[in-house]
C-alpha cells in the first residue's frame, strides 16, 4: 500500500503547483495500511482538519484508482517526536479534591498533583468472571494510553471496583512514566471547580480549562452519571472532552450507568462516550467474593478461615466495599470481644452488620409519609387527639413501622410521643385484622408501602 | 435604594444588555440585569452572561443609595413602554422592585446583587482611542467565516492582533474559508504591537451591535482575559477565548498564476443567478475562464442548468475550469464594497483567492470543490 500512496502523491503533484503540493499534500506522512484504512500522519492539528475538510475525498479517490479498490483514508495528527521532558521531583501528596486551592492560584501550577493510592493496581484487584472484561480493557488502557480505547467508559454499581481500576490504571502509567500528567476528579468536583472557576471573574475559567484541556495527559473522571441536568458543566465537559481527545489524550469514565440510561444528558456527551469501549462491572461471584476476602485478609495480616470467609462471603451478596467492612467488623468483633474466628463467633457479629445496613425505612420517614398521605400533620399523629380522621393514619403509621423499620414496640411508642407500648400492640393488632377482610384498606397500604424508601 | 431615572436612557441602557441575558443558565440570576443607584447621582445598569459583560451607567436622581438584580427582559419591555418621560425605582427589604411612572405601577422580584457574579472592572486600566468605523468594517469583513463547529474551539472566534503601528489585524476561517482584515484603527494616538488573542463569535457580535450604535468614537483595550471597549460611560468586556489560533498562513497560496479582475455587484448577481440551480447541500458552481470571457455554470441533474457570461478584459493566462461554493463567494462578494474585484487562481485544486481591486487591506481564501 505503500507504493500505492506513493503514486498516487505523485500523481497529485503532477497536478498542482507546487507551493500547494508542500503546504497540504507533501506534508502528509504514510503510517499504516489496515482493512482498507489507509493511516495518514501530519504533524498540525489546524492542516490536518484543513486537509481532511477539503482534499479527503481526493485523496480517497486517487489512491482508490491507483489500488484498483476502495480505501478510505484517515488523517492523524502525529504524536511528537520529542521525548517527555525529565520528571520532575516526586509531587507532593495534596489532597487532590481541596477546591479552596482552586482559583485561589496565581499560575497553573498551582494545581495538586493527583496522590495516588498505592495500594490501588492491577495485582490488588481480585479477577473473577464477573469482572474479566473490564480488568483486561484497562490494562490494555494502562500499556497503550491514547491508543486502545478511547475513552474507556467503566459502568456498574456502587463498591464493585470502579475507582480502585482507575487508580490502577493511574498507578501503571505512572510506573511507566514518572512525569505523566493524571488527573483524577469526580464529575461532583468537576462542577464545583467550574462554579469556583465562574465566581473567580479573574483566572478562575482560565486556570480551570488550562488545568483540565492542556495540563493533562491522562482525564480520570469518576461518577459521571453525577452530571446529569448539569448543562453548563456538561458543555464544560463536552469541550474538555474534545480538547483532550483530539489531542490523543486518555479519558477514562466511570458511571453507576450505561452511558444510554443516564437521563438528562446531552446527545453529543452520550455519544462520545460510546466512542471508546464500554465495559461494566457486574457484582462479583460468591467465589470471587471469597477470593476478594482472603485477599483482603492477606494484606491485613489476618488468619480467615475458609468457611467464615464462605459465610460473610454469602452474607453480602453485592457490593465489594460492604463485603471488607463486613470482615473488618467481624475480626473486630472478636478481637475486642477476645473470642476466636469462628463461623459462629462470625455469625454473631454479622447478624449485627446485617442488621444495621438492613434496618429499612426510619419511623420520621414513614411518619412523614403516612402523614403526606393522609394529608394530616406529623405533630397530629404524635399527639394524643383520638379523632377518628387523626387516630387511624396513627394506627396505620405505628403498623408500618413496626412492620418496615426494625424498632422495637416501646420504641415506636416513643416515637409516637411518648405513648405506652400496649398502644402500638394494640395498634397494630387492630389494622392486622382489618386488613384481612378489608380489601380498601389493603391497597391503601401497599400504595403507601410504594412509597416507603426500598 | 430608590431613585428617579429617565425612561428613555434607561430603555437604551436596557436595550443593549438584552443580547447577554441568559435565560436558560445555570445560574437563575444570570437572566438579571444589576441595578446599582450610586451616591454619586447616577444609575449603573450591568449585565453578564459570564463572557460577555455589558457595564453602563447613566444620569439618575438617587434617594437611597443600593443594588439589586432584576429580570432584564421584562425590566426592559417595562421601561419602553412605560407613558412618562421619567420612572421612580424603588427596591423594598424583600427585594422587591417596584417602578412608577404616570398611571403605571410595577412590582418586579428582584434577587440580591449579592449573588451576582463579580464583574470586571475597568478601572485603572488603560484605554486607546481607536476608530470604532474602521473597527466595525474589520469585524464585518472577517466574522462571516467563522467556524460554528464547537470541537474546534480556537476557530469559533475572530483572531484578533495589534501589528503594531496603529495596525490591526484579523483573522477568522471554518476550514474551507479564511477571511482576512488589516487596516489602521487610529483616532489620535498609536495602537502598540501586541499578541494576537481570538475574540467569540458572540462577544464579536456584540462588539459590532455596540458600534453601530455608538459610533466612531471608542476606546479599547485588554484586561486579563477580557479585551474591552469603552464608549462614553459604557464598557463592554468579551472574555477571549483560551486556545491559540493556528498558524493560518499555512493555507495562505503565496502566489497565484491567474488573476482576473471583475467588477463586484454585476459578478455577485451573476452568481446569484446561478446559484438559484446550484445543489442546495453542496451549493457548487463552475467557473470556466478563458482568455475573453468568465462563464459560470451550475448543473443539476435533478432540477437543470444554469449559465451566465461575464466579459473579462486583460486576462492573458490559459484556460481553467474550477469548481466553487457558491454562497461563500457571495458572501465575501457582499461584505466588500469596492467597485471591481480580483480573483486569483493557481489550478483547479489549489485555494482560490479574491482580493478587492487596489486595496491590499483584505484576503479572502475560498477552497475549491470537485465537482
Amino acid at each position: 500500500m505503500r507504493a500505492n500512496w506513493e503514486a498516487a502523491i505523485a500523481a497529485i503533484r503532477r497536478q498542482v503547483t507546487s507551493d500547494s503540493f508542500e503546504r497540504f499534500f507533501g506534508r502528509l506522512r504514510y503510517a499504516e495500511f489496515e482493512g482498507g484504512l489507509l493511516r495518514l500522519h501530519i504533524e498540525d492539528p489546524f492542516l490536518r482538519d484543513w486537509i481532511d475538510d477539503n482534499y479527503r475525498s481526493l485523496l480517497e479517490a486517487q489512491v482508490s484508482e491507483v489500488a484498483g479498490d476502495a480505501v478510505r483514508i484517515e488523517i492523524r495528527v502525529a504524536a511528537p517526536v520529542a521525548p517527555e521532558p525529565t520528571p520532575a521531583p516526586a509531587p507532593p501528596v495534596v489532597d487532590a479534591t481541596e477546591s479552596s486551592r482552586f482559583g485561589g492560584g496565581t499560575e497553573a501550577t498551582d494545581f495538586p498533583e493527583l496522590p495516588l493510592n498505592p495500594h490501588y493496581t492491577f495485582e490488588t484487584f481480585v479477577v473473577g468472571p464477573s469482572n474479566q472484561f473490564v480488568h483486561a480493557a484497562c490494562e490494555s488502557v494502562a500499556r497503550n494510553p491514547a491508543r486502545a480505547y478511547n475513552p474507556l467508559f467503566i459502568y456498574g454499581g456502587t463498591g464493585l471496583g470502579k475507582t480502585h481500576l482507575l487508580f490502577a490504571i493511574a498507578n501503571a502509567l505512572r510506573a511507566q512514566n514518572p512525569a505523566i500528567r493524571i488527573t483524577y476528579v469526580s464529575a461532583e468536583e468537576f462542577t464545583n471547580q467550574l462554579i469556583a472557576g465562574i465566581k473567580n471573574s479573574g483566572h478562575g475559567m482560565e486556570a480551570f480549562r488550562e488545568r483540565y484541556r492542556s495540563r493533562s495527559d491522562v482525564l480520570l473522571m469518576d461518577d459521571v452519571h453525577n452530571l446529569v441536568g448539569k448543562e453548563r458543566t456538561q458543555e464544560e465537559f463536552f469541550h474538555t472532552f474534545n480538547a483532550l481527545h483530539q489531542s490523543n489524550k486518555q479519558i477514562i469514565l466511570t458511571s453507576d450507568k450505561f452511558p444510554q440510561d443516564i437521563p438528562k444528558l446531552e446527545e453529543r456527551l452520550r455519544s462520545r462516550f460510546t466512542w471508546g469501549l464500554i465495559a461494566d462491572i457486574m457484582p462479583p461471584e460468591l467465589e470471587t467474593r471469597v477470593a476478594i476476602l482472603e485477599r483482603k485478609a492477606e494484606r491485613d495480616g489476618l488468619t480467615l478461615p475458609s468457611d467464615v470467609a464462605f459465610l460473610i462471603a454469602s452474607r453480602v451478596p453485592s457490593n465489594v466495599r460492604e463485603l471488607e467492612g463486613a470482615l473488618t467488623r467481624v475480626v473486630a468483633t472478636c478481637s475486642l470481644g477476645g473470642r476466636r474466628l469462628t463461623r459462629e463467633t462470625a455469625a454473631e457479629a454479622l447478624k449485627h452488620v446485617l442488621s444495621e445496613t438492613d434496618k429499612g425505612p426510619s419511623i420520621e420517614t414513614i411518619l412523614r409519609i403516612v402523614a403526606e398521605h393522609f394529608d394530616v400533620k406529623i405533630a397530629d399523629l404524635r399527639g394524643p387527639r383520638r379523632h377518628r380522621t387523626i387516630a387511624h393514619p396513627r394506627s396505620v403509621a405505628m403498623y408500618l413501622c413496626r412492620k418496615h423499620s426494625q424498632a422495637s414496640f416501646p420504641q415506636i411508642g416513643e416515637s409516637f410521643g411518648g405513648k405506652d407500648h400496649t398502644t402500638v400492640i394494640h395498634a397494630c393488632k387492630k389494622i392486622e385484622a382489618a386488613v384481612a377482610s378489608d380489601p380498601a384498606l389493603r391497597s391503601l397500604l401497599q400504595s403507601i408501602e410504594r412509597k416507603l424508601p426500598a | 435604594m430608590q431613585l428617579i431615572v429617565g425612561r428613555d436612557s434607561l430603555s437604551r441602557g436596557l436595550a443593549r444588555i438584552q443580547g447577554v441575558l441568559n435565560r436558560k443558565a445555570t445560574m437563575p440570576v444570570l437572566s438579571n440585569a444589576l441595578l446599582e443607584a450610586r451616591p454619586d447621582g447616577s444609575l449603573r445598569v450591568a449585565a453578564t452572561d459570564l463572557d460577555v459583560t455589558f457595564d453602563g451607567v447613566m444620569p439618575a436622581r438617587v434617594e437611597r443609595p443600593g443594588r439589586i438584580t432584576v429580570d432584564g427582559k421584562r425590566l426592559y419591555e417595562i421601561a419602553r413602554n412605560l407613558p412618562g418621560e421619567e420612572v421612580s425605582i424603588t427596591v423594598d427589604e424583600d427585594q422587591r422592585v417596584l417602578l412608577r411612572c404616570r398611571t403605571s405601577e410595577f412590582v418586579l422580584n428582584g434577587l440580591s446583587a449579592d449573588g451576582y457574579p463579580a464583574l470586571p472592572s475597568a478601572r485603572g486600566i488603560e484605554l486607546l482611542p481607536v476608530d470604532g468605523g474602521a473597527l466595525r468594517e474589520l469585524i464585518e469583513r472577517t466574522q462571516f467565516s467563522v467556524s460554528t463547529e464547537e470541537s474546534r474551539p480556537n476557530l469559533n472566534g475572530v483572531y484578533f492582533q495589534c501589528l503594531g503601528d496603529s495596525k490591526v489585524r484579523m483573522v477568522s476561517t471554518d476550514g474551507h474559508r479564511l477571511s482576512l482584515g488589516e487596516r489602521d484603527v487610529s483616532r489620535g494616538g498609536v495602537v502598540p504591537e501586541r499578541d494576537g488573542v481570538i475574540i467569540p463569535r458572540k462577544g464579536i457580535q456584540e462588539v459590532r451591535r455596540l458600534l453601530d450604535e455608538v459610533g466612531p468614537e471608542v476606546d479599547f483595550g485588554f484586561l486579563e482575559n477580557n479585551l474591552v471597549l469603552r464608549a462614553g460611560d459604557l464598557h463592554l468586556f468579551v472574555r477571549l477565548i483560551d486556545a491559540a489560533f493556528p498558524d493560518y498562513t499555512l493555507v495562505i497560496p503565496r502566489s497565484t498564476e491567474r488573476k482576473v479582475i471583475l467588477d463586484r455587484l454585476p459578478f455577485l448577481s451573476a452568481i446569484k443567478r446561478i446559484s438559484i440551480l446550484a445543489s442546495e447541500r453542496t451549493h457548487g458552481m463552475r467557473l470556466e475562464l478563458t482568455r475573453s470571457k468568465l462563464t459560470l455554470v451550475s448543473d443539476n441533474p435533478d432540477l437543470g442548468k444554469a449559465k451566465e457570461d461575464i466579459e473579462i478584459d486583460g486576462y492573458d493566462g490559459s484556460d481553467l475550469t474550477i469548481a466553487f461554493n457558491s454562497k461563500y463567494v457571495m458572501e465575501i462578494l457582499s461584505v466588500l464594497s469596492g467597485e471591481k474585484v480580483a480573483l486569483l487562481l493557481n489550478e483547479a485544486l489549489s485555494p482560490g483567492l479574491i482580493r478587492e481591486h487596489q486595496n491590499e487591506g483584505y484576503l479572502f481564501v475560498v477552497m475549491p470543490m470537485r465537482l
